[in-house]
């Protein structure tokens, strides 16, 4: 029978070597997936168009209504907080100057890129884990197939390019539930709030959004492939992927987008 | 199977492209592709709230943006602007080429500057602080121009002074001025002024005349409101009239009074200097009597008791003489009376017109000048009967 201490030393021991082993495998995937993107990016004759049209299918254009409806609710919601305030200081315009910039800037993409690790980076996750369990991948492997190729690049360069677009979805719909805001409540002519929405925005905040969502998309790909390989082949193994890859996800999208509006701060001024 | 839904994505992907490019060129994409005119202009005061992309307005009509701010010769602000020729002329220049346009806005411009166009700034919002620069034509008399030495006035737009910025000054200098007042000089000196105050108050006679006064007031108002249960308007201005013509008779009555009294006091004095006359004269025959006696022993008795009677008649007469200073001093006196009797009675009667105001104090006001005449009327009355009274004194 061992003494506590050295048992908590042998879980020390083994927490090291696993966290050392999934850093290593973390950086390993990282090389991996810039390499055949890198690869991709060179010959896109190449690229498997087929999984690609599939995923973004699978991402984009399915979560078209929840995208629609969550940034439109977003929207609304943000909006009404604020005409509740600005009404009182008779600044009622402003909500679209506050709406407009939040969605096209931040919520937008973030709610986007939430919505996307909810159901796509759960998605990656849980079917890689699987092909895991079956040992898929292993066959893969052994036929000489490099999977990261074949599974992830697809995956990631899908979301590369439908995400964006969610997000002009979203931005829109944001837009549209603040001006509900504004005519509905505030009573402001529908021309005044466009017309003051367009003096504010500028491209540049829609071009910020996109270089965000982009980032994020690469981010909520990988992280969810990565869960899936990393996950234990078996049953629960995939359902812990699935969640952690969400999580992570998020985490991740949380504090990507932090920097980016330190930086994009910066960069305005 | 792995195989997507491509009409469900073509349709997905098509509506998010277009809603990319429609916003895009909404929020201002085309405006890449403008042909624009940079201009600038200096300013020597704070530009706080004035950013970059703000707008420029010209007579309220958004033309252009702020492009550049930046400090310049260390202690102006330079504000680089650019606006789009088709929006301030859209119709004369729309079929030009870009440099014939950009010449138009060119010479637009510096013949509105010679105009009196002026760059200002102007609050777009309270609530925010945000500001805007205002295109506008001002008055050049009103010298608000902001003085800069510029080399090259190639899209120079001279600034103009902001109004906010000058009534600041303004009031800068006002609280400066305001700060330069010595309040506790002032504060000693009315202090000072305030301890003599009491000083004068706490007089005696000072306090007399503020017992007495307080006391007349208190008469007055019992008169004034025995009169007001009393006495009618209509009563009033036949008490008025009543007594402006015992005024008049009593001046009539003061003026023989003061010609008898002149009259009397010359008889009085040719009177005294006669007896005086007559009395020297009995004097020098007495002495001519004592003379002619040649009585040796009773000329030093006689001396003696001339002497004494020459004592008492100087005496007699320096007496007399300061009776008739004092008697002529009485009747200047009562001369100047009579002139501010006269006077009185002329604010009187000029006062009668407005006497329906200022009932209750007119009321007193005559009741005391009655007063006055009645003591002066009894006096000169008095003086009529007995005129060397002023000389004996009054009888016993």
């Amino acid at each position: 029978m061992l003494s506590p201490i050295v048992q908590a030393l042998i879980r020390a021991g083994s927490s090291t070597e696993n966290f050392w082993k999934r850093s290593i495998q973390t950086f390993w995937f990282i090389g991996e997936v810039t390499s055949a993107l890198w690869h991709t990016l060179q010959n896109p004759k190449k690229a498997r168009w087929r999984e690609i049209l599939y995923y973004m299918d699978m991402c984009g254009r399915e979560a078209f209504q929840i995208v629609s409806l969550i940034c439109f609710l977003m929207g609304l919601i943000l909006g009404f907080q604020s005409a509740v305030q600005m009404q009182k200081f008779g600044a009622s315009i402003f909500v679209a100057d506050l709406v407009g910039l939040s969605i096209l800037r931040e919520l937008g993409p973030m709610m986007v890129a939430i919505i996307c690790a909810g159901r796509a980076g759960s998605a990656f996750a849980a079917e890689i884990g699987t092909m895991k369990v079956n040992e898929e991948i292993d066959a893969m492997v052994t036929m000489g197939i490099n999977p990261t190729k074949i599974l992830i690049t697809p995956k990631i360069i899908a979301l590369c390019l439908v995400m964006p677009m969610l997000t002009i979805v979203g931005d829109f719909f944001g837009v549209i539930g603040g001006m509900v805001v504004g005519v509905v409540q505030l009573d402001l002519p529908m021309q005044v709030y466009l017309d003051r929405s367009a003096l504010v925005l500028f491209p540049s905040d829609v071009i910020e959004g996109l270089i965000k969502c982009i980032v994020f998309s690469i981010l909520i790909g990988g992280v969810g492939c990565l869960r899936g390989i990393q996950s234990n082949p078996d049953a629960q193994g995939v359902g812990r992927a699935a969640t952690s890859a969400v999580l992570s996800g998020i985490f991740l999208i949380v504090l990507s987008d932090a920097l980016m509006t330190m930086i994009f701060t910066v960069w305005r001024m | 199977m792995i195989e997507a839904n491509k009409l469900k994505l073509g349709l997905f992907v098509s509506l998010s492209t277009f809603m990319l490019i429609t916003g895009l060129l909404i929020l201002g994409l085309s405006d890449i592709f403008e042909q624009k005119y940079e201009f600038f202009t200096v300013f020597d005061e704070s530009v706080q709230g004035l950013e970059k992309g703000a707008p420029i307005k010209y007579k309220g009509v958004t033309i252009g943006q702020v492009t550049k701010i930046s400090v310049w010769k260390a202690r102006y602000v330079r504000v680089d602007m650019e606006y789009e020729p088709d929006a301030v002329f859209s119709s004369t220049i729309a079929n030009k080429t870009r440099q014939d346009k950009i010449m138009a806005v060119h010479e637009f411009l510096q013949d509105e500057v010679k105009e009196g166009l002026r760059c200002n700034i102007e609050i777009s919002s309270l609530a925010t602080g945000l500001k805007f620069i205002e295109l506008n034509h001002i008055d050049h008399s009103r010298k608000l121009e902001v003085k800069v030495d510029i080399e090259d006035k190639q899209g120079y737009v001279p600034a103009m002074k902001s109004l906010l910025s000058g009534a600041i000054t303004n009031f800068d200098k006002t609280l400066t001025n305001i700060a330069k007042v010595d309040y506790e000089g002032i504060g000693i000196e009315a202090k000072m002024a305030l301890i003599n105050l009491n000083k004068i108050l706490a007089d005696p006679n000072i306090q007399k005349v503020l017992l007495h006064s307080n006391q007349m007031i208190l008469d007055v108002s019992a008169t004034v409101k025995k009169l007001d249960g009393k006495i009618d308007e209509i009563r009033l201005v036949e008490l008025q009239k009543q007594m402006t013509s015992i005024m008049k008779q009593t001046n009539d009555s003061l003026d023989k009074t003061f010609k008898n009294i002149n009259t009397s006091l010359y008889g009085l004095t040719s009177q005294v200097n006669t007896s005086v006359g007559k009395f020297n004269s009995t004097m020098d025959l007495m002495q001519a009597e004592v003379k002619n006696a040649k009585i040796s022993e009773t000329t030093a008795v006689a001396r003696k008791a001339l002497d004494k009677t020459a004592t008492a008649v100087d005496k007699v007469e320096l007496e007399a003489t300061a009776a008739l200073k004092q008697a002529k001093v009485f009747l200047a006196d009562l001369h100047k009376m009579e002139g501010d009797i006269h006077a009185a009675i002329k604010s009187v009667e000029a006062a009668g017109g407005s006497m329906a105001g200022l009932r209750g104090d007119f009321t007193a006001t005559l009741k005391r000048f009655k007063v006055t005449l009645d003591s002066i009327k009894s006096f000169v009355d008095y003086l009529e009967k007995d005129p060397s009274s002023l000389i004996r004194g009054k009888a016993e």
